[in-house]
């Protein structure tokens, strides 16, 4: 992950680091992974999406209080004939968002097992989300949300319920990403915001005098 | 709705330098053309920028701003507040998301208005060595309101910077460095010392300095500020910040200008009636200042209107009376730097006597940048967001025509092809490239070839990659057995120039490949009843698996070949119809032809075998070729090279081949002697034919060989294959001047 260093002056803008993360998104076809990244890159929705050729690459910056997280995103193809390629775009992620239809148990099914391939082949420290997406469907849920919960609770992932079409959720779940990757290297040289010596009225110094002229 | 044309203007807007113009009338007014307009309280104008709108609101919030701080002087903070959020900050805001401050200069610009007052007081005395015995409060403590930042000059070259406790915290960025410019640059009786800070978001800089002494010396003088300007560098910050990058700078101490071109008695007179702004013009930084752009350039003064600080006889406030007798002057100054700094006072304190100089002090106020930390985010992530936008916009963009190719009833040495277009949708040069998948060698599979499988496209352009399949002897063997498939992915990978920003395709191959009898293996071939093309699938699986042959032996003991059928057919051709022919194996058949032959021996029909007799020929070969497992098996390869000088040992390793590979062997020589027995009309060669048959005959595996020890130079591994084609001629020799049964 490459960590820049922000301005280092004064009188700039007073977000510090700018970090850049790969994150992607896995989940069975027509879950809704590319609406999820146009809605959140774009802020747009489109009823007839077209299916996911490949691995498309966007970015979008999410400013934290102190950081700047600039996210390098991969859609990929869900359609189960591309699955061969998957380590090829998940390799050296640092995130993963893996999607879900909350109306399609089998979408469910297929996330766990992605998120078991995750574990097993992706990069160790990858941190992981789990979006039930179309959440504005749930009159027709076929996946609880007390479910889905348990089963991230128990391996550590992030869970949200998404929208991609009303937007809920959506700047949430990278939001959350954003926050619980790891941002710590780098570092920088240290800022004194309040170098000075705090003089107390009591002990007034006696300066030595210096000739001069 | 009625228009009063009084009232209306015409406005157009155009990004043309050279704008056409056009006389637009109303009830027959023209009317007044502008290039901008007020609408709604948004200023419009014609190039649709709207600096002139922040211009506007700037200066009207800054009125307002002013006005508050006229008439809300003593009031406390929070009405001060209060009265800024509810007054100043609509002014700001109205209407933002139609103007959205988009340039950073109109962003900072807005952001900068935000100010708040601070006080500054600077003081500068040259004590002359001194300690004072009394108390300085009548210097320091001269003004009504306490200054938020205090600033003393002391002794030598010293400088310390107070800052009142409620301000500490937006007090950071500390930091200090001297310059010395005494004797030989290094002495540190003459210099400059400076202190840095930043309150809030302005950074400010205190300098003293005490330049070089005696009465004609201001060259020297203007020399050390000169040095110190140069050589200041606040180290904390990357790269060093320099006195100039500062927001305000307050330049103070013994700068030793004196006052020149005037008798001494006339100076004191001038002194004693008051006529400061009359001696002043015989100051030497006054005559300088602002006016030569390398004496404290940008640098103002506030107006000297007291009396010169130097030089007393200590304790008095009587002229130096000493033999020297000293021109008095104004030696101890207080220069400023920067927008937003309102002096105030700027005096000296006469009652203080104990040095030969007099204090002298200044207080400011200045208008101290305060960033609204929610104001500055949304800034900043409107900022990110737009290079998101751009870099999203610039990414490379292609639409393929199609993303799925079949490659229906493919067949051996048949190349079949389709076209993909590659076009360039977006804004920026595309290059892209077909790539390996993950533990591949190679981007696509040996039974395709991509011309051109990298390229680079301009945008709006287009480019046509053929994706052709074609068959030959060392792929076919596979596909028959249903190792492998018409089957594939191709990646296109795209890069924006140097790998920068990257997306990939996925480009499915799909079809079907009709099975040849060319490149079935022996024992398969040996299995087959009836054409190929009537077998099922399954069963030619069945019968490619690795000893299905010997499973077929114990279990049905069914009827066997002992030679392909296939190889029996095509000898027995050139056998008929060939055996006085010249040029047999030398010269080429026709593609059309040597395709008709396969398909005959695929199929069955027609009986009699089609094509020249060469074409037939060269079929042979092809089929011989073509097997997976040579008829010298891989496995025994090299042992017949080692025996090749010994027919008797080649006879032995070739019973121990199996009987299949051993019968076709067997069969191939006795017909390569037979048309030897026919030299004279046919001109064969024993040695020719030894040569093209080693090769077909005898092959080695297709694994790469090891890289040889030595580092495989490129003439010994000539070498090496030259010897070994040798060797395969001489291995067949044997079995083309003898008999295998004798
Ligand atoms: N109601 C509803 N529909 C959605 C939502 N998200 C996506 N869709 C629809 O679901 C369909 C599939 O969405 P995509 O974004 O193409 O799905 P995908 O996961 O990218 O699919 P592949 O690219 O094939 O892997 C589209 O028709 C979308 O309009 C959602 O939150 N609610
Ligand atoms: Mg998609």
């Amino acid at each position: 992950m490459a960590g820049r260093q922000g301005a280092q002056r004064p009188n700039g803008a007073t977000q510090g680091k700018i970090c850049q993360f790969k994150l992607v998104l896995l989940g069975e076809s027509a879950v809704g992974k590319s609406s999820l990244v146009l809605r959140f890159v774009k802020g747009q929705f489109h009823e007839y999406q077209e299916s996911t050729i490949g691995a498309a690459f966007l970015t979008q910056t999410v400013c934290l209080d102190d950081t700047t997280v600039k996210f390098e995103i991969w859609d990929t193809a869900g359609q189960e004939r591309y699955h061969s390629l998957a380590p090829m775009y998940y390799r050296g992620a640092q995130a993963a968002i893996v999607v879900f239809d909350i109306t399609n148990q089998d979408t469910f099914a297929r996330a766990k097992g992605w998120v078991k391939e995750l574990q097993r082949q992706a990069s160790p420290n990858i941190v992981i989300a789990l979006a039930g997406n179309k959440a504005d469907l749930a009159q027709k849920r076929m996946v609880e949300y007390e479910e889905a919960q348990a089963y991230a609770e128990e391996n550590s992932l992030l869970f949200i319920e998404t929208s991609a079409k009303t937007a809920m959720n959506v700047n949430e779940i990278f939001l959350a990403i954003a926050k619980k990757l790891p941002k710590n290297e780098g570092g920088g040289p240290t800022q004194s915001r309040q170098s000075g010596v705090k003089l107390n009225n009591e002990q007034t110094q006696q300066s030595e005098g210096g000739c001069c002229k | 709705m009625a228009f009063h044309p009084d009232k209306c203007t015409v406005l157009s807007v155009t990004t043309k330098r050279k704008p056409i113009k056009h006389n637009y009338t109303l009830h027959n007014h023209t009317l007044e053309p502008v290039s901008s307009s007020k609408y709604l309280g948004i200023t419009l104008q014609s190039n649709l920028k709207w600096d002139n709108h922040i211009h506007d609101i700037t200066a009207k919030a800054n009125k307002t701003l002013g006005f508050l701080k006229r008439n809300l002087k003593t009031a406390n903070q929070n009405i001060k507040d209060q009265a800024y959020r509810a007054l100043v900050r609509p002014k700001l805001e109205y209407a933002s998301s139609v103007w959205d401050p988009h340039t950073k200069e109109s962003a900072s610009k807005l952001e900068m208005i935000q100010r708040r007052g601070a006080r500054v007081f600077c003081g500068t005395w040259n004590v002359n060595g001194q300690h004072p015995p009394i108390s300085v409060a009548k210097w320091l403590q001269r003004d009504d309101v306490p200054p938020d930042v205090r600033l003393i000059r002391l002794v030598g070259i010293m400088l310390i910077v107070y800052v009142k406790d409620p301000i500490v915290g937006s007090v950071h960025f500390v930091d200090a460095d001297y310059v010395p410019t005494g004797i030989m640059g290094i002495m540190g009786n003459k210099g400059g010392v400076g202190v840095r800070l930043s309150i809030n978001n302005t950074s400010i800089l205190f300098i003293n300095s005490h330049l070089a002494a005696h009465q004609d010396e201001f060259e020297r003088r203007n020399q050390d500020y000169r040095d110190i300007a140069a050589k200041m560098k606040f180290r904390q910050f990357v790269p060093p910040l320099t006195i100039d990058e500062h927001d305000m700078v307050f330049w103070i101490g013994d700068l030793n200008y004196r006052i020149s071109g005037l008798e001494i008695d006339v100076v004191k007179s001038m002194i004693e009636h008051e006529k400061f702004t009359d001696l002043q013009s015989y100051d030497q930084l006054h005559q300088q200042l602002g006016r030569s752009p390398d004496v404290f350039p940008g640098y103002m003064e506030g107006k000297v209107l007291f009396r010169p600080t130097y030089k007393y006889n200590p304790g008095t406030d009587e002229w130096d009376s000493s033999e020297k007798n000293r021109i008095p002057a104004w030696c101890d100054r207080i220069l400023f730097k920067g927008p937003g700094i309102n002096l105030l006072q700027y005096r000296e304190h006469s009652e203080l006597l104990i040095s030969d100089h007099k204090p002298v002090s200044a207080s400011f106020e200045v208008q101290v940048k305060v960033v609204d930390e929610e104001k500055s985010k949304r800034v900043y992530e409107d900022i990110m967001k737009k290079l998101d936008r751009l870099e999203n916009d610039y990414l490379p963009q292609v639409k393929l025509d199609k993303t799925e190719f079949t490659f229906t009833d493919v067949r051996f040495i048949e190349p079949m092809e389709h076209t993909l277009t590659v076009s360039n949708t977006g804004q920026v040069p595309v290059e892209f490239e077909f790539i390996e998948k993950l533990d591949e060698k190679s981007y696509c599979k040996p039974w395709m070839t991509l011309s051109p499988f990298k390229s680079v496209i301009a945008p709006g352009d287009k480019c046509e990659v053929q994706l052709e399949v074609y068959v030959d002897k060392s792929s076919v063997a596979h596909l028959n057995s249903g190792m492998d498939q018409i089957d594939d992915i191709l990646v296109l990978h795209l890069a924006g120039g140097k790998d920068f920003f990257i997306s990939f395709l996925n480009i499915l191959v799909n079809g079907n490949f009709i099975a040849s009898s060319f490149g079935c293996s022996v024992e398969a071939l040996v299995q087959m009843h009836g054409p190929i093309r009537e077998i099922p699938v399954a069963q030619l699986v069945e019968i490619e698996q690795p000893g299905s042959l010997l499973k077929r032996d114990m279990t049905q003991g069914g009827r066997l070949y002992a030679v392909p059928k296939e190889v029996w057919r095509l000898v027995d051709h050139i056998w008929q119809y060939g055996q006085k022919e010249s040029s047999l194996f030398q010269q080429p058949g026709l593609h059309k032809e040597i395709l008709a032959i396969r398909d005959c021996l695929d199929t069955g029909v027609p009986d009699r075998i089609p094509g020249s007799v060469h074409s037939v020929a060269e079929a042979l070969l092809l089929f011989l070729e073509s097997l997976p497992d040579p008829v010298i098996p891989c496995s025994v390869y090299h042992r017949c090279l080692d025996c090749s000088n010994n027919f008797m040992l080649c006879k032995q390793v070739l019973s121990q081949i199996p009987e299949c590979h051993k019968n076709v062997f067997v069969y191939v020589c006795a017909f390569l002697r037979e048309l030897l027995t026919h030299a004279e009309e046919n001109n064969l060669e024993v040695k020719f034919l030894a040569s093209i048959f080693g090769e077909v005959l005898l092959r080695p595996s297709k694994q790469p060989s090891p890289p040889s020890a030595m580092g495989s130079e490129h003439s010994s591994a000539r070498a090496m294959a030259k010897e070994e084609e040798m060797k395969r001629a001489a291995f067949i020799y044997h079995f083309l001047t003898n008999d295998f049964y004798e």
